[in-house]
């Protein structure tokens, strides 16, 4: 489960990387963002992919969740990437949908951790 | 030399890419299968059953040992996981009288071993295939030369490829900026450029990784210079760093041998719940007897995960392995990593992704060759040999790996089970198979030959779920309703697999050939 | 050869040259490479602190790293004497630093 939440991290921290680029921005969102924009834009993606690994180690230890973080860093970007030429318009709604679902399987997860 | 750094740099990578690029290919598919080699051993011995628990391989391989060999000097189990539905044993005879010990895993390949199925420990004769395991052999030794030819080839390759790299990454200036793009519909140098920076940049970890660790799993044989600056000899090397336990003596007075799974669960609590994998027991009836059980492999991201002994008698831990040093243990990660036998299922798959991604950088990079160079002809119509090489190497090489592969595959379920060197027949199918698609495409023309045998590939590999539904018990259907779904899986990503090279063999199909190289020229060359 | 870097006129060296140049460029990278990476691991297996066995290991691991860098300065350097000056020389560096060690301590 938490395996699932840090690649879905993963995959909406690319694309609010990908959108805070100049060049991609009309085709993720429709319009261009000021510099600040794209820069709150840009540390937000940062910020997703350091949770994503934070989520990792902790679930996995440092060795095998830095691999597994790794591992879906590498295929998210892969996923964005084939997404955007053929269906740019839902890169911005997969990302939103991504960090959403994975929020709440880590909610999900860490109730029932609670729980037990 | 050419120019800026960048400028050399570009021209090494392209050199250092294309010299290699077919073995190169060839090497990552056949290594992007051995990360399911047990799954596919599986599959290649039908007549084997289901994964079962190590302990109850245990009890049935002793019981089968203590009937075959007896008075055997060792006996050697490699107990099944839960991907694996046997137990392979092996045993080495008492030295004559004056002979030395030999050490080692025993009588593996010498008629002294055996398959037993994990939860009877009753031995199995499925068919003779090398199963899974000839992927991961083919992968770094080669086939049809020596094995240490084979490994030399596959060592420069895998320096070529390290070069590759290194030069590929200083060389791609906008390494950051083009993180994202990939621009299929623009001019194909544009497009098939994009799809090389692509696979090659977004797993560019998991490319750097494989490579170097490649290298570091056989460097005592790549690089035995520090071994032999500090020691007479490799083997010496071997002893101090890799430190074995002592030979045992017979004492001559018989003894019981304590009941393994005991041993094997003793082993589990003193490694925290960690696996046995390998388990040796010396001199086995007598009362110096050891059992050695090695920790499975998977258990860490590190692969020599160090090894208990037991008294063969009373049970009792003897010794362990000493704790290796920082040095070894990176080496034994790098292992690992390479291997990826700890990955549980989930991140299987991911490495099996990178890997395939890895495939694609390759192909990817070997057609841009061709296509960068198509515009540059003086004679389209007549390019040089060297062109001509490249291109019918790719074709029959990129569409002929995957069909090779299959084509093994196939000769598993259609060779008679009783014809003689049937391994040797199944693995000559892979190599008969990717030599017709090179023969046929140095007889058709590019286009036609690409769309041909990518479609040939498409059908070996998609059609093999259904050859096995006809030749055997196992189909799709059945696998589900038992609840295997290694198997199961199996048959669907050969669904998916053939649909993907079928789905390369219809892009090619549209594909309009570009206008000649001077329009191109006149009319300017997007950047 | 020393070369300025022009984008205007290409300089007059014919294709045999530019072949040779190509060519030990090559054989500096594949076989000097290896060469000197061996050289220079074997030495840093004698001279890193430690149980022997570990610095030998640890010179192995870095010994493929060496070659590479080797290998990319081969191809990089614009002075094809620099680079034949720098692995003659280091490599004799290293054999000789190599030789005095194994005088000084013998092979286990």
């Amino acid at each position: 489960m938490i395996g699932l939440c840090v690649l879905l991290l993963a995959f909406s921290g690319f694309a609010a990387l990908c959108a805070a680029m100049g060049k991609h921005q009309s085709a993720l969102l429709g319009r261009t963002l000021s510099p600040r924009g794209g820069g709150a834009l840009r540390n937000g993606g940062v910020a997703i992919l350091a949770a994503a690994f934070i989520l990792a180690v902790a679930d996995q230890g440092a060795g095998f969740g830095s691999v597994y973080w790794t591992g879906a860093i590498m295929l998210s970007a892969l996923a964005l990437t084939l997404l955007i030429p053929y269906r740019p318009s839902w890169a911005r709604p997969a990302g939103v949908v991504a960090a959403g679902l994975a929020a709440i399987l880590a909610g999900g997860h860490l109730l029932m951790v609670w729980r037990t | 030399m050419n120019g800026s750094f960048r400028q050399s740099m570009a021209w090494l990578h392209t050199w250092s890419g294309l010299l290699v690029g077919w073995v190169l290919f060839a090497m990552f598919l056949t290594g992007t299968a051995s990360y399911f080699r047990p799954e596919i051993t599986r599959w290649m011995e039908p007549e084997t059953g289901a994964p079962a628990s190590a302990s109850q391989a245990a009890v049935g391989a002793v019981a089968f040992l203590q009937r075959k060999a007896p008075n055997a000097a060792s006996w050697t189990i490699t107990l099944p996981d839960e991907r694996q539905s046997v137990a392979r044993v092996s045993w080495r005879p008492e030295p004559k009288a004056g002979e030395p010990e030999r050490r080692g895993r025993g009588g593996r390949g010498r008629g002294m071993d055996a398959t037993l199925d994990a939860a009877t420990g009753q031995p199995v004769t499925p068919r003779e295939t090398r199963g899974g395991e000839f992927f991961y052999r083919f992968h770094f030794q080669m086939h049809y030369v020596p094995v240490l030819y084979g490994r030399w080839i596959a060592g420069a390759c895998a320096m070529f490829m390290l070069v590759a790299i290194v030069s590929g990454v200083i060389t791609h200036k906008r390494i950051f900026k083009d993180f994202f793009t990939f621009r299929p519909k623009k001019a194909p140098q544009r497009s098939w450029l994009d799809a090389h920076n692509m696979t090659a940049v977004l797993a560019l970890p998991f490319h750097a990784m494989i490579t170097y660790t490649g290298l570091v799993t056989l460097m005592s044989m790549y690089m035995p210079w520090p071994a032999m600056a500090n020691y007479q000899d490799n083997q010496t090397y071997f002893a101090a760093a890799f430190p074995r336990s002592e030979e045992v003596q017979r004492t001559g007075t018989p003894a019981a041998l304590v009941p393994l799974p005991q041993v094997l669960e003793q082993a589990s609590r003193t490694w925290s719940g960690g696996r046995p994998w390998i388990v040796t027991v010396n001199k086995p009836g007598d009362a110096a007897a050891t059992i050695e059980v090695s920790r499975h492999s998977g258990d860490k991201l590190s692969y020599r995960n160090g090894s208990l002994t037991f008294s063969g008698v009373t049970g009792e831990l003897i010794s362990r392995t000493p704790e290796m040093g920082p040095a070894g243990k990176t080496g034994s990660v790098m292992y690992g990593l390479h291997l990826g036998r700890f990955a549980e299922p989930l991140l299987r798959w991911m490495y099996f992704l990178c890997s395939l991604a890895g495939c694609a950088m390759v192909a990817t990079g070997l057609v841009l060759w061709t296509v960068k160079r198509r515009r540059q002809l003086p004679d389209p119509q007549r390019p040089h040999f060297g062109f001509r090489l490249v291109e019918k190497l790719n074709i029959g090489t990129i569409a002929g790996v995957p069909a090779g592969m299959a084509a093994m595959l196939w000769a598993n379920r259609l060779l008679p089970v009783e014809m003689a060197s049937r391994s040797q027949w199944e693995v000559h199918a892979m190599f008969i198979g990717w030599g017709c698609m090179i023969a046929y495409a140095c007889v058709r023309p590019a286009k036609q030959a690409w769309v041909e045998t990518l479609s040939a590939a498409a059908l070996l590999v998609g059609l093999l779920p259904l050859v096995n539904a006809a030749t055997t018990q196992r189909n799709l259907v059945s696998a589900v309703q038992q609840g295997d779904w290694a198997m199961a899986a199996f048959d669907l990503t050969l669904f998916a697999l053939g649909g993907l090279i079928g789905f390369c063999a219809w892009k090619a199909a549209r594909h309009a050939p570009q206008a000649p190289a001077k329009r191109s020229r006149l009319v300017g060359e997007p950047a | 050869m020393a070369r300025k870097v022009t984008k205007t006129a290409k300089p007059a060296t014919s294709a045999v040259v530019r072949r040779l140049d190509v060519a030990a460029r090559a054989a500096l990278a594949s076989v000097g490479g290896y060469a000197g990476a061996s050289l220079a691991a074997a030495l840093l297996a004698r001279i890193l602190p430690g149980p022997v066995a570990e610095a030998t290991t640890a010179a192995m691991l870095l010994s493929f790293a060496a070659y590479a860098a080797l290998a990319i300065w081969s191809f990089a350097d614009p002075r094809l004497l620099r680079l034949v000056l720098g692995f003659g020389l280091g490599g004799a560096a290293l054999a000789g630093a190599l030789w005095l060690s194994l005088q000084v301590e013998p092979r286990l």
